[in-house]
């Protein structure tokens, strides 16, 4: 039985109040670490439930949404290392392979053959960035985004997001690797505009 | 013996690709010795990889960034 068997009143509050001030942000992170907006909208519910009962017990959340998005992160990979058994890894791994095969390498070498000439500290500045960012990450196939997510946005060390993914320690170096490849290619006009 | 040969081998033939992953690698503290100074002199003789990595580190830092924007309503 769950987090949410009975719940009181009090708690049942909370979520609410969780829910509309945090949960389009909660529901965006969990979309982007699982790919599918149904087991987002679950995990979330189950995170939020489970934050009721922890504060019920006395556990201190004195930055609120930290709080939660420490605990839906748990959640989501609790959630990944169970679902990594019945899903086929190494299909999407050739898969994503296959696909970048032919064009990676132009691509890359078409990229960093053009200068970046925008101070970095003002591009991370424009909204325009962050938005093109945004998008080439939901455009990922999902283990390479949740392969880049995981090690490079949530920091967890390189063997947990190994086998959370159930991938090698190699083929996440590669995910993550050509994930960074397609951002560079993406946010490659931004960071030449201005100048010629 | 051998061990240095394969070593001199890496640094001699390591591709522009491969010395781009080193450099993800090596932003964590995940490469080693000789996978750095494999890098450092393709690096010294090859212009597109000394153009690409600024690059890197706009990513590096975006990717620092990205965790803060995620939690606020940015």
């Amino acid at each position: 039985m769950g987090p949410d068997a009975r719940l009181s009143n009090e708690q049942s509050a909370l979520v609410a109040s969780w829910f509309e001030k945090h949960g389009a942000t909660l529901k965006t992170f969990a979309r982007r670490r699982l790919g599918s907006e149904e087991a987002a909208e679950d995990v979330v519910q189950d995170a939020l439930l489970s934050a009721a009962v922890a504060v019920s017990k006395g556990e201190k959340a004195e930055v609120e949404r930290a709080f939660l998005l420490t605990l839906l992160r748990r959640r989501i990979v609790d959630l990944l290392r169970k679902t990594v058994r019945t899903r086929r890894v190494a299909d999407e791994y050739s898969q994503i392979i296959a696909d970048q095969a032919t064009t990676i390498r132009d691509e890359v070498y078409a990229v960093a053959a053009k200068r970046w000439n925008v101070p970095p500290a003002a591009a991370l500045e424009r909204a325009e960035f962050w938005e093109k960012f945004n998008q080439c990450l939901d455009k990922m196939p999902t283990l390479m985004r949740q392969a880049m997510v995981l090690r490079e946005i949530d920091r967890l060390p390189t063997p947990e997001v190994c086998e959370t993914l159930g991938i090698s320690k190699a083929n996440l170096w590669t995910l993550v690797h050509r994930a960074r490849l397609r951002l560079r290619a993406d946010l490659g006009p931004l960071m030449r505009s201005g100048r010629k | 013996m051998r061990r240095s040969i394969r070593h001199l081998l890496l640094v001699l033939t390591l591709r522009c690709e491969d010395a781009d992953e080193i450099r993800l690698r090596q932003h964590y503290g995940e490469s080693d010795r000789v996978e750095a100074l494999a890098e450092r002199l393709h690096r010294m003789i090859c212009g597109t990889c000394r153009r690409s990595k600024p690059q890197t580190e706009v990513l590096d830092e975006a990717m620092d960034q990205f965790a803060q924007i995620e939690a606020s309503d940015r």
